[in-house]
């Protein structure tokens, strides 16, 4: 099935890559035609950055879930195959419980992220780590909708 | 034990003296705590503050500060003057206790104001009118400008004639207020006065906490969107980083000698508590543990450590021995205690605790036995300890907008202290 999803991951950032390639296809003033950067590595199949970089936890939890891990297996593959790319892992809490607390916990929830992409070959010094705790809710309302939106990590690239 | 800080106690004394009282509980909303109510009836008291008419703005200053002072320790009543049977003259000439028995005073106060040139001068006497004994008789100048703080002062005076116990009414109150997404460090004397903002624009700012001589805050905030460690000096307002490593850098505490910080650091791998010497600025890792170890809470003989664990899936509290040892668990009840703060005297931890989902202010004994519930309330945090231990103070959210709460640590009334349109947090009491 992991294999299954990452072959057509595979095969459909390619397919994506070939298009975007002739799309940097550009003409210079001299007439002259120039490929992009990008152009040069589109001869391998690479992993696309996945469309989610969030993962969400459970209360008082920093254990990845089913649908965790497939957004982080993603999420692996594309950062071994952009070796030079850093990222920041962000933890995040709902507002419910210890602030401090939260603080260790959206830690966790980082360091917990970052434990699973180095085990798939991201290299740990490629991760950086911060915790915001309860101190900067996606969702500032009460009832489990919102806070089940909070309790959540980030990867950042910047 | 020493009895000395013991309200129960100390209300024995009085119990077979006092004339009825209307003790008007507080109502409790809580579903799933029992909060707990002492039997404690605050005593009676008369105060007299006598002065010349060309210092009825000092002598107003006086009785309003004194009488806010000891009726917010919700350890007395102030009687109303109105029914006094004597003049602050006459009473000053000579005290006749059967005037001040027939109308329930337990305590008279009698002060008496004078100018010289340079300095206030305060006569003080103070009676247990249903004793006929005088506890306490006397005197005290202050400068011309320092006679608020002379009037904390003779309220810490008449609290522990009456009562043994320090008064905790010169000691000075830090918060923590956000405005979109910065925060300042608030400043105010116990009873609200004086209030400023001692640092401004701060990103995030979590867990000050006051060293033992009052110079300086150890806090918790971001720069470059990373936390970190600093000290805050009071006095000149240089902010000096102290912990500054990969992950997480939060909660220090200063150790009661005020030589050692204990804070949640994380870059080992997890959140474990480690102690930074001030003096070598040498850090050490203090618990190893793979889950959370954060908020530690010295005892006050600096000997222990308590700290929130997830040891056992959810947050307990635990503590060891500064020295070494086995972590130890403290807390018994509940699923989720959070937030240790050991009290001045040592005997007892003030903490959070939830119930399926609410939550409360709670205080044990140190091996986790007699559980007080005092108060519940939304996002219920951050206790902090009077000096004297009487008093605890935590944050709440109030329709919305976090408040700072003042209750007595024996079971009494919680009371706002911060105003219901300006957001507060993370209060820390001065430990003097």
């Amino acid at each position: 099935m992991k294999l299954n999803k990452l072959l057509f991951v595979g095969l459909a950032s390619f397919a994506l890559m070939a298009a975007g390639c002739a799309k940097h296809e550009v003409t210079t003033d001299s007439g002259m035609t120039k490929h992009s950067a990008a152009a040069t590595h589109s001869v391998k199949s690479m992993a696309s950055k996945p469309a989610s970089s969030s993962v969400y936890f459970a209360f008082d939890s920093a254990n990845l879930d089913a649908a965790g891990s497939a957004t982080l297996d993603g999420y692996a593959a594309w950062l071994n195959d952009h070796g030079g790319i850093t990222v920041t892992i962000e933890g995040n809490c709902d507002q419910r419980g210890s602030r401090e607390y939260n603080l260790a916990l959206g830690q966790q929830r980082a360091d917990s992220v970052k434990a699973y992409l180095v085990a798939r070959g991201v290299s740990a010094s490629h991760i950086d780590t911060v915790s915001y705790g309860e101190e900067r809710p996606a969702c500032s309302g009460t009832g489990e909708a919102c806070w089940a939106q909070n309790r959540h990590a980030d990867i950042v690239s910047r | 034990m020493q009895s000395k800080y013991q309200p129960l106690e100390r209300f024995v004394m009085y119990k077979l003296l006092l004339l009825p009282l209307l003790f008007i509980s507080q109502l409790s909303y809580a579903v799933e705590f029992d909060i707990y109510q002492s039997d404690y009836k605050p005593l009676n008291i008369a105060l007299m503050v006598d002065a010349l008419p060309d210092q009825e703005k000092q002598q107003v200053l006086l009785n309003h500060v004194i009488k806010h002072d000891l009726e917010s320790s919700q350890s007395f009543h102030a009687l109303n003057e109105v029914g006094f049977l004597a003049s602050p003259e006459e009473a000053f000439q000579s005290v006749d206790y059967a005037d001040w028995r027939i109308i329930g005073a337990d305590v008279l106060a009698l002060c008496k104001l004078t100018e010289t040139d340079a300095v206030w001068h305060v006569d003080l006497q103070v009676h247990q009118p249903f004793r006929g004994k005088e506890l306490l008789k006397q005197s005290f100048e202050v400068k011309k400008d320092a006679l608020r703080g002379l009037a904390h002062q003779l309220s810490n005076h008449i609290y522990q004639a009456v009562l043994n116990i320090p008064g905790h009414f010169s000691s000075e109150i830090l918060y923590v207020t956000k405005h979109g997404d910065k925060s300042d460090l608030m400043y105010m004397d116990q009873d609200g006065y004086n209030l400023q903002a001692v640092g401004t624009d701060f990103t995030l700012l979590l867990s000050p906490d006051w060293s033992p001589d009052g110079r300086f805050v150890a806090l918790n905030t971001y720069v470059g969107n990373r936390p970190r460690l600093e000290t805050f000096d009071l006095v000149t307002g240089k902010r000096n980083g102290f912990g500054r490593f990969h992950g997480l850098n939060s909660t220090p505490e200063y150790s009661p000698d005020g030589r050692f910080i204990a804070a949640t650091l994380s870059w080992t791998g997890n959140s474990d508590i480690h102690i930074y010497d001030i003096k070598s600025k040498k850090w050490r890792q203090f618990t190893h543990y793979r889950g959370i170890d954060t908020t530690p809470t010295w005892s006050p003989d600096g000997k222990w450590i308590a700290f929130a664990s997830s040891r056992l899936g959810s947050p307990q509290i635990y503590r060891k021995a500064v020295a070494g040892g086995k972590a130890q668990r403290i807390s018994l009840k509940a699923a989720y205690n959070t937030s240790p703060v050991w009290s001045p005297k040592g005997d007892r931890i003030a903490f959070i605790t939830k119930k399926k989902w609410e939550y409360a202010l709670a205080t044990m004994r140190v091996d986790g036995t007699d559980v007080r519930y005092l108060a519940t309330g939304q996002a219920i945090e951050s206790p902090s300890w009077s000096p004297n231990g009487q008093m605890l103070l935590y944050s709440a959210e109030d329709r919305g907008m976090r408040r700072i709460y003042r209750v007595p640590s024996w079971g009494g009334k919680p009371v706002p202290i911060t105003a219901a349109n300006h957001d507060a947090s993370d209060p820390a009491w001065s430990r003097h």
